[in-house]
C-alpha cells in the first residue's frame, strides 16, 4: 500500500547517496579545478608577507641600484620556513629590487598539490619536487621544469656536492629512467639517517661501538640490563624502513643499493649480503630489541618516548635533532652506524627535497642564482642556525648534539656510503615497504619473503 | 523529528494518510502532470547535474584512460579494471569492507532493536538525555573521533590501562598494530559511531507504534519477547532499512577513520578500497585506475542497497 512509494522513496535516496559517495571519491581526478582553487586559496591566506614588506623598505633605502621590481614566487615545503626566512632576507639585501611571494604547505598536502599547482596557469617560479617517479618523473614528463646542467657548471655544483650525489635529482629528457641523464633539481641539506643514543644509558653499558659489530654487542647488553635497546614507533611503516636501511647498509656496498633504487638492469634485494642483513633485523625482532606493540605505535610517540628516557638507542633521521636537542639536552648523542661487513660507513641518506626552476619562470637566471644562495657554502653556516644539517662542509663552529650529526654525515659522505631512500625505486615502492616492514616486524613473515616481496614489486616496474 | 504528543498515536499515522504522490505533483484536468511542473525541478536538477552527474560520468570516462594528471591521457580500455580484479590487495580490501560491514551496520542495529524492544515495556528514567548523549558520536568529524580513538588503542592508552587494573593485563596490545585485532578494533569504532544514528531512529519509531498493538498483543497473552518480534519489528521495518541503508553506505566508503587510524595497516590488514582511490589519484598517480576502483565501489555500493530494498520491498508485497 503506501509502503510501496515509500520505499521507492526509500530507493532514490539511495541511489542519490551512491551518486554523491562517488563523486567525492573521484573528484580528486578532475585536478584542474579543484587545485586552481586551491592556489588561490593558498595565495590569499598566505600569511608569509613580512618577508616581502621588509623587501620594500630595504628597497626603498638602497635607491641607485635599483632596476625594475621582481617579485620571485616560491612554493615549498612548511619544514623549509625558517631556511626561507633567511634566505629571502640575504637574497634582497644582495638585489634590492627582489620580493618574495612564499607559499608553504605540509608534506602531505604539498605532495598532493604540488603538480597540479606547476601545471596550472599560475605557476610559482621556484618549487620544491621529490626525488624519484611519482613527483620529479612527473614534473620532467609534462616539461614543468627546467634542466640546471648549465647552472651546474656555472656555479660548480658538481664539484661540491660531489657528481654521484647529486645523481638522486637526475632523470632523462623524457622523465622515465631515474638517476641518469639531465639535473632538474638540487637542495644542499643532507637528511641522514644516524644512530641517536641516550649518553646516561649507554655510558652504563660501555662506550661508543667503532664496528657495527660491537654495536650489535651493545643492543644485546642493553636487552641484558632491562632497557628498551632500540626505540622505534612502527605505526607508519616507514620508521622501521629507515632501521632495516642500516642494516642493510652495514652488510652490503652503498653502490650495489643505489644501482637498485636507481633501477639498473638486473639490480635485486635478493643477494647473500642482503639475506644477511634481513637475517639480522630478524634476529633483533626476535630478540626483543624493539619496544613491544611496535607496529601500534606512532613515530612521533616513538621519538617523546625516547626523550623520556624510554631506549638506549634510536635510529632515525637527522631530521630530529632539533627536537631531541631541546627534550634531552646534552644527554642526546648521535652517531654513524659504524663499520660493518660492507666495509664502509653508509647508510639510508639523501639530500633533502630539490629546489626545482619552472619552465615559465619569469627570469629562470635570477631563479637559479636564488637556488645557488640556498645551496652555497656561506649558507650553509645559517643553515646550522636553523637546525639543517648542510651536506657541504662549513667552517662554523657547531656545538652540542648538531656537531655529532654534521660529523656523522660527514663520516657517510666520506666513504660515499649514501644509500638513497628505497622507496624511491618504483611508484607503489612506499606502500609496499611500509606494509612488509610491519609484516616482518610483526612475525607475519621471515627476512627471506620480504626480500622475495620487495623485489617483486621492483621486477612489476623494472622486469 | 515528528512532535508525538499522546493525542496523535491513536489513528494509525502513517496508514491513514493520503499517499504522498497525490500531494506531490499538481495535476491538469486530465489527471496528467503538467510540462510546467518540470521547471520547478530545473534549480535542484542543475545542481545535482553539476556536482554529482557531472564527476561521476567523468570519473567513469577517466576508468578507461592511462592518465598522471599531467601528460596526456591515453585510452587503455578495461585495462585498469583488469588490473583491479587481478590485485589480490584490491579484492582483500573488497573483503575488508565487507567485514566492516558486520561493524557499521549488524551490530549496531542488533543492538538497537534489542534496547528499543526492551524499551517499549520498561520506562527508562531521563531518555531525552540518554539519547542526545548516544547521539553525540554521530555528528563528531570523523578525523576527531579517529584520533581519540587512536588515543584509546595506543599501547600506553587508557583503554590497556583499564585492563591492567582489573587484571587483565595478558589481554592488553597494541590494538592497531595486532595483526589479529586491528580490524576489529577499527571496527568497534564504526559501531560506536552509527550506534546513536540508529538508536535514535528506531526510538523514534517505536513511539509511531499505536499502544493499542502492544495492549492487544499483551491481552493475546504475548511475553516480552514474542512482543518484540510481532510488534515491534515489523513496525520498525522502515526505520530499519534506512538504517541499512546509511550504515552500509558509511561501512563501504570508510576513509577517515583508517586514513587516521591505521593507513591500512599492519601490513594491509585494515585496506579498504577508498584507500586504493587515495593512493591511486594521490601517491603513484595513476588516475585511471583510483577511478576504475572508484566506479566499482560504487557498483558495489548500489548492489548492496538496492538488495536492501529489494528486501523490503518483498516483505511489504507479502505482507
Amino acid at each position: 500500500m503506501t509502503n510501496v512509494s515509500h520505499s521507492r522513496m526509500l530507493r532514490i535516496l539511495a541511489v542519490i547517496l551512491a551518486f554523491m559517495l562517488l563523486s567525492a571519491a573521484c573528484s580528486g581526478g578532475d585536478d584542474d579545478s579543484t587545485v586552481a582553487a586551491d592556489d588561490d586559496a593558498m595565495a590569499a591566506a598566505d600569511d608569509d608577507t613580512a618577508a616581502a614588506a621588509d623587501d620594500d623598505a630595504m628597497a626603498a633605502a638602497d635607491d641607485d641600484t635599483m632596476a625594475d621590481p621582481v617579485v620571485l614566487d616560491v612554493l615549498a615545503e612548511a619544514g623549509d620556513e625558517a631556511t626561507l626566512e633567511l634566505a629571502t632576507a640575504q637574497f634582497t639585501e644582495m638585489y634590492p629590487h627582489v620580493s618574495f611571494n612564499i607559499t608553504l604547505r605540509a608534506f602531505d598536502d604539498y605532495m598532493q598539490i604540488a603538480p597540479g599547482i606547476l601545471s596550472s596557469d599560475d605557476p610559482p617560479d621556484v618549487a620544491h619536487g621529490n626525488q624519484g617517479y611519482t613527483i620529479d618523473g612527473l614534473l620532467v614528463q609534462g616539461g614543468l621544469i627546467l634542466p640546471l646542467d648549465d647552472y651546474a657548471e656555472q656555479y660548480g655544483w658538481v664539484e661540491a656536492f660531489g657528481d654521484g650525489t647529486l645523481d638522486q635529482y637526475r632523470f632523462t629528457e623524457d622523465g622515465t629512467d631515474f638517476g641518469n641523464g639531465v639535473l632538474w633539481g638540487i637542495n644542499g641539506v643532507a637528511e641522514f639517517v644516524g644512530v641517536y643514543y641516550n649518553k646516561e644509558k649507554l655510558g652504563a653499558l660501555g662506550g661508543l661501538p667503532s664496528t657495527f659489530e660491537e654495536f650489535d654487542g651493545l643492543l644485546a647488553a642493553a636487552k641484558d640490563a632491562g632497557e628498551v635497546p632500540i626505540q622505534l614507533g612502527n605505526a607508519e611503516g616507514w620508521p622501521a624502513l629507515h632501521v632495516y636501511g642500516m642494516v642493510e647498509a652495514a652488510y652490503r656496498p652503498a653502490a650495489e643499493i643505489r644501482d637498485w633504487v636507481f633501477g639498473e638492469p638486473g639490480a635485486t634485494v635478493v643477494t647473500d649480503t642482503e639475506r644477511q642483513a634481513a637475517a639480522k633485523f630478524e634476529e633483533w625482532r626476535d630478540n626483543g630489541y624493539f619496544p613491544e606493540g611496535v607496529n601500534g605505535i606512532a613515530y612521533d610517540d616513538s621519538v617523546a618516548n625516547f626523550i623520556a628516557g624510554e631506549g638506549v638507542f634510536m635510529i632515525a633521521g637527522n631530521w630530529n635533532t632539533a627536537t631531541l636537542d631541546e627534550g634531552m639536552g646534552a644527554n642526546a648523542g648521535y652517531f654513524a652506524m659504524p663499520v660493518g661487513p660492507s666495509g664502509i660507513v653508509g647508510g639510508t641518506a639523501a639530500l633533502a627535497l630539490p629546489w626545482h626552476i619552472t619552465t615559465s619562470a619569469e627570469d629562470p637566471d635570477l631563479a637559479a642564482e636564488f637556488i645557488n644562495l640556498l645551496v652555497s657554502e656561506e649558507f650553509a653556516d645559517d643553515l646550522a642556525s636553523v637546525g639543517r644539517v648542510a651536506a657541504r662542509s662549513s667552517d662554523t663552529e657547531i656545538e652540542g648534539l648538531l656537531a655529532e650529526v654534521t660529523a656523522g654525515a660527514a663520516a657517510v659522505i666520506a666513504d660515499e656510503g649514501v644509500t638513497l631512500y628505497a622507496d624511491w625505486a618504483t611508484p607503489t615502492m612506499f606502500d609496499t615497504l611500509t606494509a612488509k616492514t610491519q609484516e616482518l616486524l610483526g612475525g607475519q613473515i621471515d627476512g627471506e619473503q620480504f626480500l622475495n616481496d620487495v623485489q617483486a614489486d621492483w621486477d612489476a616496474a623494472n622486469g | 523529528m515528528e512532535p508525538s504528543g499522546p493525542g496523535d498515536r491513536s489513528p494509525r499515522g502513517r496508514a491513514n494518510r493520503p499517499p504522498r504522490a497525490d500531494r506531490a505533483a499538481p495535476r491538469g484536468p486530465a489527471g496528467r502532470v503538467q510540462p510546467v511542473a518540470y521547471l520547478y525541478l530545473l534549480p535542484a536538477f542543475a545542481f545535482f547535474a553539476v556536482f554529482a552527474v557531472a564527476p561521476l560520468v567523468h570519473a567513469f570516462k577517466l576508468s578507461f584512460y592511462e592518465w598522471n594528471g599531467i601528460t596526456d591521457q591515453s585510452w587503455v580500455g578495461l585495462d585498469n579494471y583488469v588490473t583491479v580484479f587481478t590485485d589480490p590487495k584490491v579484492r582483500a580490501a573488497l573483503w575488508n569492507s565487507v567485514i566492516l560491514i558486520v561493524f557499521y551496520a549488524v551490530l549496531p542495529i542488533s543492538v538497537a532493536l534489542a534496547v528499543v524492544g526492551l524499551m517499549a515495556r520498561v520506562r527508562i528514567r531521563g531518555r531525552t538525555a540518554f539519547r542526545a548523549v548516544l547521539f553525540v558520536p554521530t555528528i563528531l568529524p570523523l578525523t576527531v573521533v579517529a584520533v581519540a580513538w587512536r588515543w584509546v588503542y595506543a599501547p600506553d592508552g587508557p583503554l590497556n590501562f583499564g585492563l591492567d587494573l582489573i587484571g587483565l593485563d595478558f589481554v592488553s596490545r597494541a590494538w592497531l598494530g595486532d595483526f589479529t585485532f586491528a580490524l576489529p578494533s577499527m571496527g568497534m569504532v564504526g559501531t560506536w559511531v552509527t550506534f546513536g544514528l540508529v538508536f535514535v531512529l528506531f526510538a523514534a519509531g517505536v513511539q509511531k507504534i499505536p499502544p493499542e498493538l502492544y495492549e492487544s498483543a499483551r491481552l493475546d497473552g504475548a511475553g516480552i519477547i514474542r512482543e518484540f518480534f510481532a510488534v515491534t519489528l515489523p513496525e520498525l521495518r522502515g526505520e530499519i532499512t534506512v538504517a541499512m541503508i546509511l550504515t552500509v553506505t558509511a561501512a563501504l566508503r570508510n576513509f577517515d577513520l583508517v586514513f587516521v587510524m591505521t593507513r591500512g595497516g599492519p601490513g594491509t590488514n585494515t585496506e579498504v578500497p577508498s584507500m586504493f582511490i587515495y593512493r591511486s589519484v594521490f601517491q603513484i598517480r595513476e588516475i585511471g585506475l583510483g577511478a576504475a576502483i572508484g566506479v566499482i565501489l560504487m557498483l558495489e555500493l548500489l548492489a548492496v542497497n538496492l538488495a536492501v530494498l529489494w528486501y523490503r520491498r518483498r516483505g511489504d508485497l507479502s505482507a
